[in-house]
């Protein structure tokens, strides 16, 4: 069994630090060939903790272009390995190669696979002239590792991605994509099995995107990339569309700046795609492929997908939380039956090779830790490290109860947001009932979790929106019922003395609020001091100053929820201040997702009163 | 008819400077007693209160209480334009739909007018409740600004907690964490370097950062800040303006939610 996954990564630096380590991501997708796109390093970032693991090989590949993007694409092939020299492991490469053109001149020690020389001048239709410098930068970007593994030659992808009228990039990214074909197609004339993954930035069909406008199949890539598969005459099999030709809501890619997550409004744009004859010694073609014969399965990886684990808070705008993880999905392909191979060496482009990685002194220092290290970590620190979790949240200093009986637990996602549901509904109902019905059905929640201690709880930390102060416990257990009382007196009181004049300044009204407060004293002599009634008709009143605030928010028309404010980036109207609706944004079919809602801030110019 | 003359006109210029980031519109509130502005931001989480008192200005006639609305980015263009040593006037005709800023310099040579339009904004008076915060910290309003700062590079939220042995600011983030601590210290020779912690009792409460550094920039009009917390209300900073009045902003804070899980 080879198993290859693919990861756009978007960064792996923050990855590793997602994960803890380099070797635990990479064990943490469990495979034996592990492609990244994204990386994000620059040459000059490139250190034994971002690229050395122990147990895997690594070929990278860095931005080298001079746009002032150091750290901007990238992508990096692993191999696992359990020895870097004299292996027969299919995992470990016989050659590598960076880039895909062959003119690279720090190519030209290095092999090329399948001995590949491009022909000057290029001819291609639709592109004009192609210079030696224009094929130089589309292979500049740190976009293409080819590592040759016997039985396949695989290619690690990132695709540019191109705005809709960025004319200079669309060659680009045509150019790119047209060089990479006449590539797989040398390799393929020699008999070599092509196997091509990574982030293409590229849905081949209107079933890959959500929402899928319409004519959004004749695009020129998607029309590309889908000439290159088998259903349409080319070579090659798209690996999960082949094994999962009907699934719909398949998707490897989310907007990240319009919660995309959240409503499984996606594309599928990291692809695993193969060609070849299969290993079979057998004459007939019929039947028989590469996929047919040794593709054992495919599938999207949907467990890393972002806001999966711990964090599943609503986006509400994205203010709310930022989801840890890359905005992509890996994807990974499994294969039969592929035998070993006759005794080899790590090809020397390897990165353990490179001057960046080997010339420093950490590297070592970090080598020879490790073996210990590991070992202790991966025994005792996953339990020890929730340990800790709990800890920090006591020492936090948290409302004593609350914070005693919570027990932070990961996993079963589905419960809790089906409780969040119930939560919203509960907002929708305060809305209509006012203060007094809310709070008591705050303070019923609160006393049912009392009751019952080991209730497993899980904690969130989320936005000071208004509302959601509002719903927080506001008083001590004894109060529950004076408290309400305050309530309706204060906001009597300072109605009664505020509205004539508006324009008073905060010392009148604070006047008026503690004689409100002495008032209740008065009423209510037999409950509680002075200065605990004080401070209660204090945060009583907040609480209306609060309700007040967000009710005097817009509201979204899909959800009457309370908008959030943006405002004009670029333009005539820079600088002007419109609300939208706060969810995100997802299939136009889900009345959940994100309404469209779209308001001015209401704001006008005096007009001439003469 | 409006008339007020402020012979320290700087202090208008950074109190605009204070609250633009933070509000775009507001009305500035003039009557008797003071000249005032409340205002939210426009995700209507903060909420900032500013008073001149009328004693402040040199010279002050308020005939009737007026209420001008003004964008405070354009407000605060036009007091770019006035020198930090500028005396200013705001005057406005009763029923007018502009205000005028008259900038004069010190030695009487220059005079400028800036007349600005005015706008007509919704917006409602909240009165602010007073109350008795479980903790309030004093402390010079560099340091808070410098805390504020530092911790927003390393998380999104800062958690205030006073013991009797002082104030702790502490974050985290991706990259990993932090925790300052202030203690309480009245030794210095200068009063506005001091630290001071008047405590009822321990109070932990958590923030959103984004909010705080938008409060610091009120820092240059006061040498010292003045923090109330309180578990159930929201937090007070406050600046105090030279004398005449005081800058506050209020926050709610950030509430753990607590989510039952089903077995």
């Amino acid at each position: 069994m080879v198993k290859i996954v693919t990861y756009n990564v978007n960064g792996l630096r923050p990855r590793v630090a997602q994960h803890g380590s380099l070797r635990r991501l990479l064990d943490a997708l469990d495979a034996d060939i592990i492609c990244f796109q994204e990386t994000k390093l620059s040459r000059q970032d490139l250190s034994a903790d971002v690229i050395m693991a122990e147990g895997y090989e690594a070929f990278v590949s860095c931005n080298r272009s001079s746009k002032g993007r150091g750290a901007y694409s990238g992508v990096a092939t692993f191999c696992r390995v359990t020895s870097a020299f004299s292996s027969q492991e299919v995992a470990l490469p016989v050659a590598a190669e960076e880039g895909f053109t062959g003119l690279q001149d720090y190519a030209k020690n290095s092999e090329t696979v399948g001995d590949f020389v491009i022909a000057m001048p290029v001819e291609e239709e639709g592109l004009g002239e192609i210079t030696r410098e224009d094929l130089l930068r589309v292979d500049n970007e740190g976009r293409c590792i080819i590592t040759d593994h016997r039985h396949f030659v695989l290619f690690n992808i990132y695709g540019p991605a191109v705005e809709q009228d960025d004319k200079e990039r669309f060659r680009f990214k045509l150019l790119f994509y047209k060089i990479l074909q006449k590539r797989w197609e040398h390799l393929l004339a020699l008999g070599k099995r092509v196997f091509v993954v990574g982030d293409l930035n590229i849905a081949p069909a209107s079933i890959d995107r959500c929402d899928a406008p319409p004519g959004f199949e004749k695009q020129m890539f998607r029309e590309w990339l889908r000439s290159m598969l088998r259903e349409h005459g080319g070579p090659f099999f798209d690996a999960f569309r082949s094994k999962h030709p009907e699934r719909t809501g398949a998707y490897t890619c989310f907007n990240q700046k319009i919660g995309a997550e959240e409503y499984n409004y996606g594309s599928r744009i990291d692809h695993i795609l193969i060609s070849g004859a299969c290993l079979h010694h057998c004459d007939s073609v019929e039947d028989h492929s590469i996929f047919c014969c040794h593709v054992e399965e495919c599938e999207i990886m949907n467990h890393f997908k972002r806001g999966n684990s711990e964090n599943l808070s609503k986006w509400k705008g994205g203010r709310i939380s930022k989801l840890e993880g890359s905005d992509h999905i890996p994807v990974y392909i499994l294969l039969k039956d592929i035998p070993e191979l006759p005794i080899h060496n790590v090809p020397p482009s390897a990165a353990r090779y490179l001057p960046e990685v080997r010339g420093r002194q950490q590297s070592i220092v970090s080598f020879l830790n490790k073996g210990k290290a590991y070992e202790v970590e991966s025994a005792t620190n996953l339990t020890l490290s929730q340990d800790t979790v709990n800890d920090s949240y006591h020492s936090d200093g948290l409302e004593g109860p609350t914070a005693g009986i919570a027990e932070f637990t990961k996993g079963c996602n589905v419960p809790s947001f089906i409780c969040k549901r119930t939560n919203l509904d509960q907002w929708i109902d305060e809305d209509l009932s006012g203060i007094c019905v809310s709070h008591n059905s705050q303070k019923a929640s609160l006393s049912s979790i009392k009751s019952v201690p080991n209730k497993k709880m899980k904690r969130n930390s989320s936005q000071p929106t208004i509302k959601s102060f509002f719903q927080s416990p506001g008083l001590k257990t004894v109060n529950a019922n004076t408290g309400t009382l305050v309530t309706a007196e204060t906001v009597h009181h300072t109605n009664q003395t505020c509205a004539p004049n508006d324009d008073d300044l905060p010392e009148n009204m604070q006047c008026t609020t503690s004689s409100a407060a002495e008032d209740q004293d008065n009423t209510n002599a037999s409950s509680c001091s002075l200065s605990t009634d004080k401070s209660n008709a204090a945060a009583l009143e907040w609480q209306r100053i609060q309700q007040k605030m967000q009710m005097t928010l817009p509201r979204c028309k899909g959800h009457r929820e309370p908008c959030i404010p943006r405002s004009v980036k670029k333009g005539p109207n820079i600088g002007r201040l419109f609300y939208v609706c706060a969810r995100a944004q997802g299939p136009a079919s889900n009345p959940e997702a994100n309404c469209g809602h779209f308001q001015w801030a209401p704001v006008k110019s005096k007009e001439k009163r003469m | 008819m409006l008339e007020l003359r402020l012979v320290q006109g700087s202090l208008l210029k950074k109190v605009l400077e204070a609250i633009r980031e933070l509000v775009t519109d507001a009305n500035f509130d003039c009557s008797g007693t003071g000249f005032s502005l409340q205002a939210m931001d426009s995700s209507h989480v903060a909420l900032v209160a500013l008073l001149l008192r009328a004693e402040g200005f040199e010279h002050y006639r308020c005939d009737r209480n007026l209420s001008m609305g003004m964008n405070l980015n354009n407000m605060a263009k036009m007091l770019r334009c006035a020198g930090n040593e500028d005396i200013i006037t705001i005057k406005a005709d009763d029923g007018s739909d502009t205000v005028t800023f008259m900038f004069e310099s010190p030695k009487q040579d220059k005079i400028s007018d800036f007349e600005m339009k005015l706008m007509d904004i919704d917006s409602e008076h909240l009165g602010i409740p007073d109350s008795e915060y479980q903790a309030i910290v004093r402390m010079p309003s560099a340091e808070f600004m410098r805390i504020c700062k530092d911790l927003s590079s390393i998380g999104d939220t800062v958690v205030i907690s006073v013991t009797k042995e002082g104030v702790k600011f502490s974050t985290s983030g991706e990259i990993g964490s932090a925790n300052i601590v202030c203690r309480q210290n009245q030794t210095v020779d200068k009063p506005e370097e001091a630290t001071i912690i008047e405590m009822q009792e321990p109070v932990s409460l958590t923030f959103a950062l984004r909010y705080m550094n938008s409060f610091t920039k009120a820092s240059s009009l006061s040498d010292q800040v003045t923090i109330s917390l309180s578990s159930e209300l929201p937090v007070v900073v406050e600046y105090k303006i030279a004398e005449m009045g005081y800058i506050r902003f209020y926050l709610a804070p950030k509430i753990e939610e607590d989510e039952e899980m089903k077995p």
